[in-house]
């Protein structure tokens, strides 16, 4: 019964969605939609069942259906958003709310003409070839059953279009909000970013709430990096601590292009971020890397894959966690090699500190390699704060609750310090101090 | 490097050492499975009724479980379980008394395969436990355990001789609902080996069970029990190799482990059955349950296993770590071959207070074969200070196979460490070239540097096993350089 209502649910969605009047892009959206939806009522919400789920309950969103989230044109302080501005000088920000664009809240303009940065909606009308002839062939949904739903519900979201041989230096903010003001409403936000070849380009994805309420957000973002194209990457997770947020990137690295994926998870009750980079062209380099900080009831959850399919590719993943009271922290890392990848370089780190009793990590770093000339390694490490570190710094005169402090900072500072974007790290750094001070006031 | 390619060639393609099938006349059940031939082979071995009734059981329970396909990095035609013979016995009723009693063509047998019974048992100080298909032939070396009062019986022998003790321990580690091969033995395990140490007793010596499969499509269902009182000490060596044969062979035998306060049991593997043509057609499939408790303070297991063999070998030896201060230990050297796969590892799961454990895992692929390491280290909350260390490695030879790594870590306190190293890499020509220069041809050269790769493990095992294991992996592998 729960199944069949959760997928009329989403069924009478979806084809209000199609209807006449509110349809943007073609037919060939449509057909895509439709195909989505059929592929997800075939495969539903996973499971724990599924060994890609394993240590991630998603029982909240498959025991009620969340209806689509639709707020309108709700007053939207500017402050919330400023708080996260990651370049105050230029701010090319573009703002959507519950997965609408809001033209009063972005601001769009003062860009090189070869740079698109808009709403898919617009991008639709202006230049419907383009968006057809990437949008939805990066994040495969066949296997991928919230990839499906979101590819359903593609409505709006953003379009990047990093022109050729352009170098832009300011960085890109995307902004969803949630609304948070009704429960258990759903919000698909779609990204799509075209870095053209020799381009760079830095993306900085924020994801927030303005109100309380357990909403879900359902994103799927599409990256095709080009021969030779840089891109840095950011998804900026500060959503609610009731919602859930799920978080795919699908990026395709062509010839000796290079990306920058940086991932930092500190808000939701639930949150998952898959990280799937395809080394489509011999020489591409990754770098990925990620800071999740649990507390309360949290549960972060990491899934990496990356895929060599070509030779002489590169590939660098460093993920830690830090763990407070009854959070939950989840490590899936996976390095596929296939048989004509040879030369691949690469190397994947998860280390994770618990810092209560309560708290929970698994990890599992896992190399699937076909190829024989290759160079992969992986470590895992879980653990807590070393006592001679702390001794050695309580012997100098420190309070043990400040040594503490200073070695948990100095931990996800290792990650932080990769992190170019000054604002952002600027950010990052007040969330922990913000919650060192908590466990302080709390200690006292 | 064309000469080394023809090597590699000539090399992989040598025959299978061990592969031939001895004639014996063999009283053996019709293929199928249902509970008349759960009943008929718990009535053939004689055995009390509680003992039928677990073996029921067992079996209900396996008709309501699906064999699992989705996880294991694994690729094999599934088995047709109504198409099995579950019992093959050698036709001599009352067993031999004696070695002249025994069959001459068994001794035959074991010859070929260079276990000489009765010279090396005694020359090397170990008594063997020989299990010809289903139903233990000889053991030796009764009498000098019955004085240190060490049990080594095979499991039928000891239902009916020490029927308590066994019901006591049997499927206390591996209950029969574990898993759907467990289950499956649980309900249809033809004979196996008992042992039991009692209260401070050092074994005074190796024990060692050689078996293979003779009769054709006949599955193996072993089972083996080792308990291991306070303060005792055994260590036990399985090794096995078979016949060639066309179609694939189930193998699914579940091996428990005891260890009370201050026990030590050490467990050593060397497993060679025959993996398959190099097409991959045929072949042993290995799917075994081996699990090990230590239930005292102090307790202490290790598992030492060499996989060279098997066209898929699937298997997990884990240790439950209850006492506290307990440890265990898991090294492996797992070497796949043209198209053999394996999915090996260990299962540490930590309960008492400072447990350690370590892993030590080295996987080997050459020609087509795939290699996976699949392990789980799991810290509960309880298991306060507790230790792990994990290591696996994997050598690539030739640019059509794979080398996997699955580890799964779950840790719940904060006062617990655990590490997780692995890497994978090729043989490195440097070497190669380096030991090449000083003379030795490449086979060798290659076997060296496996060898020494592998010297972790090695040196684990008993000193007889690991001549053997050496040779092993040397005629498994030798010249197969990328």
């Amino acid at each position: 019964m729960e199944t069949l209502e959760l997928q009329d649910t989403y069924q009478q969605d979806s084809q209000q969605l199609r209807s006449p009047c509110a349809t943007t892009g073609g037919a060939w959206l449509n057909e895509l939609r439709g195909r989505a939806l059929q592929r997800f009522a075939e495969l539903g919400i996973p499971t724990v069942k599924q060994e890609a789920w394993r240590f991630t309950n998603l029982r909240a969103l498959s025991r009620e259906p969340h209806r689509l989230a639709d707020t309108g044109n709700l007053e939207i302080d500017p402050a919330i958003l400023d708080r996260w501005a990651v370049d105050e000088a230029n701010n090319h920000r573009i703002v959507l709310v519950d997965g609408r664009f809001r033209q009063d809240l972005s601001n769009l303009d003062g860009l090189p003409d070869t740079v698109r940065f808009t709403h898919l909606a617009a991008e639709w009308a202006r230049d419907p070839k383009f968006v057809e002839s990437h949008l939805g062939r990066y994040a495969p949904f066949d296997g991928d059953a919230l990839t499906a739903l979101n590819t359903a519900f593609l409505q709006d979201g953003v379009v990047i279009r990093i022109g050729r041989d352009l170098r832009l230096t300011e960085p890109l903010h995307i902004l969803y909000l949630s609304s948070g003001q009704q429960a258990k409403r759903v919000s698909h936000p779609r990204t799509l970013i075209v870095a053209e070849s020799f381009s760079e380009s830095v993306v900085v994805e924020t994801y927030l709430a303005a109100g309380e309420a357990a909403y879900w957000t359902n994103a799927v973002t599409e990256l095709v990096v080009e021969p030779g194209a840089r891109v840095t990457h950011y998804l900026a997770e500060f959503e609610n601590e009731h919602a859930h947020h799920i978080h795919t990137l699908a990026a395709v690295l062509d010839r000796d292009s290079y990306l920058e994926s940086q991932n930092i998870l500190m808000g939701a009750a639930l949150a998952r971020n898959n990280v799937r980079v395809a080394m489509n062209g011999a020489g591409a380099e990754a770098h990925i890397n990620g800071l999740f900080l649990g507390h309360g009831n949290q549960h972060l959850d990491n899934d990496i894959v990356v895929d060599h399919r070509q030779p002489h590719c590169s590939s660098h993943q460093n993920f830690r966690g830090i763990l407070d009271d009854k959070s939950h922290g989840v490590f899936g890392g996976r390095i596929v090699v296939r048989e004509d990848a040879q030369k691949t370089d690469s190397s994947q780190s998860n280390r994770n500190l618990l810092l209560s009793d309560d708290a929970r990590v698994d990890t599992k770093p896992q190399l699937e390699i076909y190829a024989d000339d290759v160079k992969c390694a992986h470590g895992a490490t879980t653990g807590q704060l070393a006592e001679d570190a702390l001794f050695y710094l309580e012997s100098r005169g420190v309070e043990p609750r400040d040594a503490r402090d200073i070695l948990v900072y100095a931990f996800a500072h290792e990650i932080i310090e990769q992190m170019k974007l000054l604002p952002l790290r600027k950010q990052l750094e007040a969330v922990l101090l913000d919650r060192f001070s908590k466990i302080r006031q709390l200690g006292e | 490097m064309t000469t080394v390619a023809n090597d590699i060639e000539n090399l992989t393609k040598k025959e299978y050492k061990y592969g031939f099938v001895t004639d014996i006349e063999s009283d053996t059940f019709p293929p199928g499975l249902n509970e008349d031939v759960v009943r008929a082979i718990s009535k053939k071995k004689e055995e009390p009724e509680w003992m039928t009734e677990w073996r029921l059981k067992a079996f209900r329970h396996w008709q309501t479980m699906e064999e699992p396909h989705h996880w294991p990095q694994l690729k094999y035609t599934p088995t047709d379980y109504q198409s099995i013979s579950y019992f093959s016995q050698p036709k001599k009723k009352d067993g031999p008394k004696s070695l002249e009693e025994v069959d001459p063509k068994l001794l035959e047998t074991y010859e070929k395969l260079g276990i000489p019974l009765h010279e090396r048992a005694r020359l090397a100080g170990v008594a063997v436990d020989a299990v010809f298909d289903s139903v233990s032939v000889v053991t030796t070396f009764k009498e000098t355990l019955q004085k240190a009062g060490v049990i080594f019986c095979p499991i039928s022998e000891a239902l009916r001789e020490y029927p308590d003790l066994v019901k006591k321990y049997l499927g206390s580690v591996v209950p029969q609902t574990d898993n759907f091969f467990a289950a499956l033995n649980s309900a249809v395990f033809s004979d196996g080996s008992f042992v039991y140490i009692p209260k401070g007793v050092r074994c005074p010596m190796e024990l060692s069970t050689y078996f293979r499969i003779n009769e054709a499509s006949t599955g193996q269902f072993e089972r083996t029990l080792i308990v291991a009182e306070e303060g005792s000490y055994v260590s036990y060596l399985e090794g096995c190799t078979a016949p060639m044969r066309d179609e694939n062979q189930l193998h699914a035998a579940v091996v428990e482990l005891v260890a009370m306060d201050d026990a030590k049991i050490k467990y050593s593997t060397v497993q060679n059955w025959y993996p398959g043509d190099e097409e991959g057609r045929g072949g042993i499939y290995n799917f075994v349950t081996k699990r090990g408790k230590c239930a005292g303070r102090n307790s202490h297991i290790s598992w030492t296993q060499v996989e060279t063999g098997s066209a898929v070998t699937w298997k997990y030896p884990s240790c439950i770590l209850q006492g506290d201060n307990s440890v265990g230990e898991f090294y492996s050297v797992a070497l796949t071959n043209n198209y053999q796969q394996a999915d090996t590892g260990t299962k540490m799961i930590h309960l008492g207070k400072n447990t350690k454990s370590t892993i030590i895992s080295k996987g080997i692929s050459a020609g087509r074969g795939q290699n996976a390491y699949r392990g789980l280290v799991k810290i509960m909350k309880g298991a306060e200070n507790s230790r792990n260390y994990t290591q696996c490695d994997s050598l690539l030879i030739g640019d059509r196979c794979g080398a996997h790594t699955f580890p799964y870590i779950d840790v719940r306190n904060t006062s617990s460490l655990v590490e997780h190293e692995a890497s994978t890499s090729k043989i490195a020509e440097d070497q190669l070239f380096y030991v090449q220069q000083r003379g030795l041809d490449m086979e060798n050269a290659v076997s060296l540097i496996v060898n020494g790769f592998c010297k972790d493990v090695f040196r684990e095992l008993p000193m007889e096993f690991a001549v053997e294991a050496t040779k092993l992996l040397a005629v498994s592998l030798e010249g197969s350089v990328g």
